[in-house]
């Protein structure tokens, strides 16, 4: 048999796969380099769809040729919008850094040939095989941006929503994410409103992105695309709400513990610290907690790891961003102080002062206890580095 | 007790030597195996790869045995209408594979063969107004794009034509605590990102808002016992990786932070003295990307039998002197 032929036949198992099951949830390539008689290289079991290595060539040179053929207006014969749908999905399940192919997927999802949720469903699939493949992020972006419009559309056109566009982020508002959902349900069930379905699939889509952020950052360490994929959602789905940031804050913690030479799970808790730190004033007033008491939550977090895990080069900078922001937020305190009460603020201001010498001394004195004297060599090369930091950056302060 | 460093052993019998002939071969037969698996899989940044390859080559003064009006002709094939390139014929248009199809036209001193005008427009086009660019009509922003808008206009003296305040300002704006850079707003430091938001700097002449001491430590702590370098804490050292915190600390005037010779031997070592090429590390398999880093990184370094590579544009001085590009680096 001709290689066209072989691919087209491929092809056609491919999509019959998809037809059998619409619920498949993983996809990958199985060592098996030569064909075996009778049997199809393209397996499906309970929802996982596996392609056999010897056949991965002939369906990606079938399939990409032949979209990039009618891409090139090459092509012999018309094809068909679904028929072209087929194809894309075959070559980015495949090599999903074909950003072309995403491209044709974006204009058939613009004319309504693909629509969005079937194109997120591949997506994640594409995913669970390629978990830090940039293009397939992008284009997940793109396709969410749209997904967020619709969703805000659709809350705008009923008589409680709020909703609209600021500064290109998303108000939120109008979805009332943020509700508990089983109360967002009664009320409009009272209120006796469908709106109830459009926060509902907003909200169960929005869950389904995280989860593809974690599994993730799980399937591949230290994956930037996925962490920075996992900020997007929050700046533009959630618009920073105060309560996802503190719901992220608690789940990313245990994610961190289990991972604990990944830079990216730090990263994200100080990116969720520090955007909480311009919203104080909402969590104390809904959530009575103060900025401080998380800050030094977090300081007690990464001692404690650093003790238990000996010699991690991340900890370490995540102790340094941990350390820098509880001494500027004690030396702002002592700056406000300053302006608020001028005349009496002096001795007040010398107390201070003695404070954030303190928790200098302090950090200084327990990185000497239980860093240089640790009998893990690269934890006191770490201890030493994070010494000379401290001294660079406080003490002509 | 502890936790042995994520890094690499050289072995004895890693190369120690630079074996340039052998790298010119391999870059050299590269492009001839047109049918390959290998080759239809890798079209998606084919004009990138031809910038790797060409580069290397004009790099080991070795890029008149390249075809130059072949590759001329395929780069006019790639603009597009609205002014961008796509990386490869009938490959949609993108910032990355239009600087890449511009430093390759200012390698041969050819950029009248395409429509200047028109990239300028492209380009212009996907600034935003928080000073942001596109990467391409889909919308999505990173700072490796403002490094590519800046570059490219560069490269065709056309600097004037964005907003540039606010181009920097939004670079600016994805710095992190660590003095280093992100993708976007709040994104960790990545030693890739952190060279394109330097050298976007260096090119407008706005390195003087750097926190260079804060950056430096965070650039040169990413050597390894190895003495190669990694692009975010606790990764392996990758040839790569080297180039780019080499060349931001070459920028940023802090060459001298890092152990230069335990740096070679490093590159070195990532060598097949069989094919020729680097790999990402020693034992690894070759590739064109890591062979143009690798040589670059060696000319940073000192290796009088490679041209002097410019750390910004990651090309050879002489052309980006041709150019008539003036950068002050600190």
């Amino acid at each position: 048999m001709d290689i066209d032929r072989r691919g087209w036949r491929l092809f056609q198992d491919l999509n019959n796969a998809f037809k059998r099951d619409p619920n498949i949830d993983e996809f990958d390539f199985i060592p098996v380099l030569e064909p075996r008689n009778n049997k199809s290289p393209i397996v499906l079991v309970e929802h996982k769809l596996g392609l056999e290595l010897w056949c991965v060539k002939i369906l990606f040179q079938y399939s990409y040729r032949s979209l990039m053929a009618w891409r090139n207006k090459k092509a012999s014969k018309f094809l068909a919008p679904q028929e072209l749908s087929l194809l894309t999905r075959s070559v980015v399940l495949i090599n999903p850094e074909c950003y072309t192919v995403w491209n044709i997927r974006k204009e058939m999802i613009e004319s309504g040939d693909i629509s969005i949720t079937d194109d997120l469903k591949l997506n994640s699939i594409v995913l669970t095989k390629h978990p830090k493949s940039s293009e397939t992020f992008m284009h997940r972006r793109w396709v969410l941006s749209r997904f967020i419009e619709n969703h805000l559309q659709s809350s705008q056109g009923s008589t409680c929503s709020t909703g609209s566009g600021i500064d290109g982020f998303v108000s939120i508002e109008g979805i009332d994410l943020n509700v508990d959902l089983a109360a967002q349900n009664q009320l409009h069930a009272q209120n006796g409103e469908d709106n109830g379905q459009v926060g509902n699939d907003y909200h169960k889509q929005m869950k389904l992105e995280i989860n593809v952020c974690t599994s993730s950052a799980d399937k591949y360490p230290c994956n930037y695309y996925a962490w920075s994929h996992r900020t997007w959602i929050i700046q533009h789905c959630y618009n920073c709400s105060t309560q996802v940031l503190l719901s992220e804050l608690q789940t990313s913690q245990s994610w961190v513990e289990k991972h604990i030479s990944d830079m990216c799970g730090y990263h994200y808790r100080e990116y969720l610290l520090t955007t909480l730190s311009s919203q104080k004033h909402q969590l104390w007033i809904h959530f009575s907690i103060q900025y401080t008491s998380l800050m030094e939550k977090e300081h007690h977090f990464i001692l404690d790891l650093i003790s238990t895990y000996p010699g991690h080069e991340t900890m370490w900078y995540h102790r340094k961003f941990v350390f820098s922001s509880l001494y500027d937020l004690h030396s702002h305190i002592s700056d406000d102080d300053n302006n608020e009460r001028d005349c009496e603020s002096n001795l007040k201001k010398t107390r201070l002062e003695i404070d954030y010498m303190e928790l200098f001394k302090t950090e200084l004195d327990s990185v000497e206890i239980h860093g240089v004297k640790s009998s893990s060599i690269p934890q006191q090369r770490f201890s030493q580095n994070y010494i000379n930091w401290l001294n660079r950056t406080f003490k002509v302060k | 007790m502890g936790t042995p460093i994520k890094d690499v052993v050289i072995s004895d019998s890693a190369p120690k030597s630079l074996l340039l002939d052998k790298h010119a071969d391999y870059i050299a037969a590269y492009g001839s195996k047109k049918d390959d698996y290998e080759y239809i899989m890798t079209e998606f940044l084919r004009m990138s790869g031809m910038y790797w390859g060409l580069t290397a080559m004009d790099l080991m003064s070795q890029l008149e045995r390249m075809n130059k009006d072949e590759v001329i002709e395929f780069i006019q094939q790639c603009q597009h209408e609205c002014g961008g390139f796509g990386a490869s014929i009938g490959h949609d248009p993108h910032l990355l594979y239009t600087l890449s199809a511009v430093q390759i036209l200012t390698l041969y001193d050819s950029q009248q063969s395409v429509n200047i005008d028109k990239i300028v427009e492209y380009i212009t086009s996907l600034q935003q107004d928080d000073g942001s660019f596109y990467g391409d009509k889909w919308g999505e922003v990173d700072t490796r794009f403002s490094f590519c808008a800046v570059a490219c206009l560069a490269l065709i003296n056309q600097l004037d034509t964005i907003n540039v305040d606010k181009a920097v300002q939004f670079v600016l704006s994805c710095m992190n605590f660590d003095g280093g850079f992100g993708c976007r707003p709040g994104s960790e430091s990545h030693s890739g990102q952190i060279y394109c938001c330097v050298g976007m700097l260096a090119i407008v002449g706005r390195l003087h808002l750097i926190n260079t001491d804060m950056l430096g430590w965070w650039l040169c702590e990413r050597q390894l016992p190895s003495g190669g370098l990694n692009g975010r804490p606790e990764k392996l050292p990758d040839v790569c990786y080297s180039w780019w915190v080499l060349s931001s600390l070459k920028i940023i005037g802090k060459l001298h932070w890092i152990n230069k010779d335990k740096l070679v031997k490093f590159i070195l070592a990532c060598q097949d003295d069989e094919t020729g090429g680097f790999a990402d590390r020693p034992g690894d398999m070759v590739d064109p990307f890591h062979t143009l880093f690798g040589l670059a990184g060696l000319s940073l370094l000192g290796d009088e039998s490679i041209k002097q590579v410019n750390p910004v544009f990651c090309m050879p001085e002489e052309v980006i002197r041709r150019a008539g590009i003036k950068m002050d680096l600190l």
